[in-house]
């Protein structure tokens, strides 16, 4: 795990770092969450609306919208894909678990990707994505903040 | 550096809605930076991105009324708005703009600050993102990504039908309602309230915000016309604006697209006599957290701001005597409130039993 101003960059996962996304592929589906970075950025969230389980979302467009105290906007997916799974239980017991544990717990959809070879095209892993987010941060000046448990 | 002024003029209120939502997604990374304004002709709601319609707004009588109710791409409340409100929105490129949310108020609320204080009123930014003038609020503003763009909204608000707005919105019984009426006068106010006859002309207003953003960003504004894709991308986001589906995003619980975490929402009165008078309390409860509140009672503080603050500052906390303690104790700091101390508050707020 490496951690530059504050914000944790984990091993074991692949990187939209734009979009401040990350996706920890797990055999033919993909996980996708908000990284540190992201969840500094919005603040504490408030609400969460899902693309509904069973949806199909194409490559940027949104699998979630968020919206924290002054701020909506979307989370989008990194490729084209059906929605398995969503948080929905981990947010109804705490809306701020994506501030709290953005990697593990707060992860927010889980999309299998319709063209899987091709699904880490974009992303970023290993110490490709610890440079460039690196540098994302310290373009961004940012200092990762998390809300105590 | 040059800014690109679209305005709009007077519109139909789903269009008032759909320009910004339209220019900020024909936004690209070459798009020059935009102001848009717009005023709407006739009276509609606009629900937060994020609210349940039919659980926020009492449908029904908008129904009859004529009044339609719109959902935006922008967080916050249900908000009643007519021809009374001229509508600013600065659609900037997200790479163009601060990084840190509070920055983005900085930068982009200083022009109606300033607009404000030529007009002759004595307007402040208070962070993150409210304009008072004494205490009271003068407009909302929020923000949000669409597409591209970072989108900042606000408003002129030279008049507010506090009336409608309190009887568009589904509220938990009448006296929360009357409540709510009141407290809206009193934390709430608009330019026409605070100018009287000395107040612009809505041209004369829209004139000064112009140059007031131009002098706080650095940039002269230029006058342009929309696009063809952006009146395109307009008139696309009419469409969806207008649609049922896009009002009941979240549909029934078998359909719909998109699925949203809430919970119900339940009420507490609370009374609680302390040494310096009645406290009372209606607090709307959603998911064991405040989702609004009204303080009444003949207790005394000061500043007057001061119960409106708290009132703000209770909201999103968990409806727990712990929680509310602390942001009261944090909120009373400096309030003079002679035989009122903030286990009283909590006390109401909690409509914990009195012996």
């Amino acid at each position: 795990m490496i951690v530059h101003r504050g914000c944790a960059i984990p091993s074991g996962y692949s990187y939209d770092v734009p979009g401040d996304l990350w996706v920890r592929f797990e055999g033919d589906v993909a996980r996708l969450g908000i990284t540190d970075v992201a969840q500094t950025r919005m603040g504490k969230m408030v609400s969460i609306r899902f693309k509904r389980v069973g949806k199909h979302v194409a490559a940027g467009k949104s699998v979630a919208t968020v919206e924290s105290a002054k701020w909506v906007g979307p989370i989008h997916s990194p490729f084209d894909g059906e929605v398995l799974e969503i948080n929905e239980e981990g947010f109804a017991e705490d809306m701020l678990i994506a501030n709290k544990d953005p990697y593990e717990a707060g992860w927010i959809s889980v999309v299998r990707p319709d063209d899987p070879s091709n699904a880490e095209a974009g992303l970023l892993t290993d110490d490709a994505a610890v440079e460039a987010y690196r540098t994302r941060i310290d373009e961004l000046e940012i200092s990762c903040i998390r809300c105590a448990d | 550096m040059t800014i690109r002024l679209l305005d709009f003029g007077q519109v139909g209120s789903l269009r008032s809605l759909a320009i910004f939502h339209g220019v900020g997604y024909a936004m690209r990374e070459d798009t020059p930076d935009t102001i848009t304004i717009t005023r709407p002709s006739d009276p509609f709601v606009s629900i937060g991105h994020h609210q349940d319609a039919r659980t926020e707004v009492d449908l029904d009588y908008c129904s009859e009324a004529g009044v339609p109710v719109y959902r935006r791409e922008i967080g916050g409340g249900a908000v009643y708005l007519d021809e009374g409100q001229t509508f600013w929105h600065t659609i900037f490129h997200q790479s163009r703009v601060p990084t840190k949310l509070a920055d983005v108020y900085t930068r982009f609320l200083a022009g109606p600050v300033l607009a404000l204080n030529r007009m002759g009123i004595a307007a402040v930014h208070r962070p993150v993102n409210d304009i008072q003038v004494g205490g009271r609020k003068i407009g909302g503003t929020g923000a949000a990504t669409v597409g591209e763009s970072m989108i900042v909204a606000g408003s002129l608000m030279f008049d507010f039908n506090y009336e409608l707005m309190v009887r568009v919105l589904r509220v938990p019984s009448e006296k929360f309602r009357d409540k709510m009426y009141s407290t809206m006068r009193e934390y709430l106010t608009t330019i026409n309230r605070q100018l009287g006859d000395d107040a612009p002309s809505r041209e004369d207003g829209v004139r000064i915000l112009m140059e007031c953003f131009s002098e706080t960003l650095g940039a002269e504004l230029v006058l342009d016309e929309p696009r063809p894709d952006e009146l395109a991308a307009i008139a696309e986001q009419e469409e969806r604006i207008a649609s049922e589906d896009w009002l009941h995003l979240d549909g029934l619980p078998a359909s719909g697209d998109m699925v949203k975490i809430a919970e119900g929402v339940k009420v507490v009165e609370g009374v609680h006599k302390a040494p310096g008078g009645l406290v009372r309390a209606t607090v709307a409860v959603r998911d064991g957290v405040v989702d609004g509140l009204v303080l009444s009672g003949d207790f005394f503080m000061e500043p007057a701001e001061a119960l409106g603050e708290l009132q703000d500052a209770l909201v999103g906390v968990r409806h727990e005597p712990d929680a509310v303690l602390g942001i009261v104790k944090e909120q009373l700091g400096d309030v003079d409130a002679p035989g009122l101390d903030a286990a009283d508050i909590v006390a109401a707020v909690m409509a914990m039993p009195q012996e």
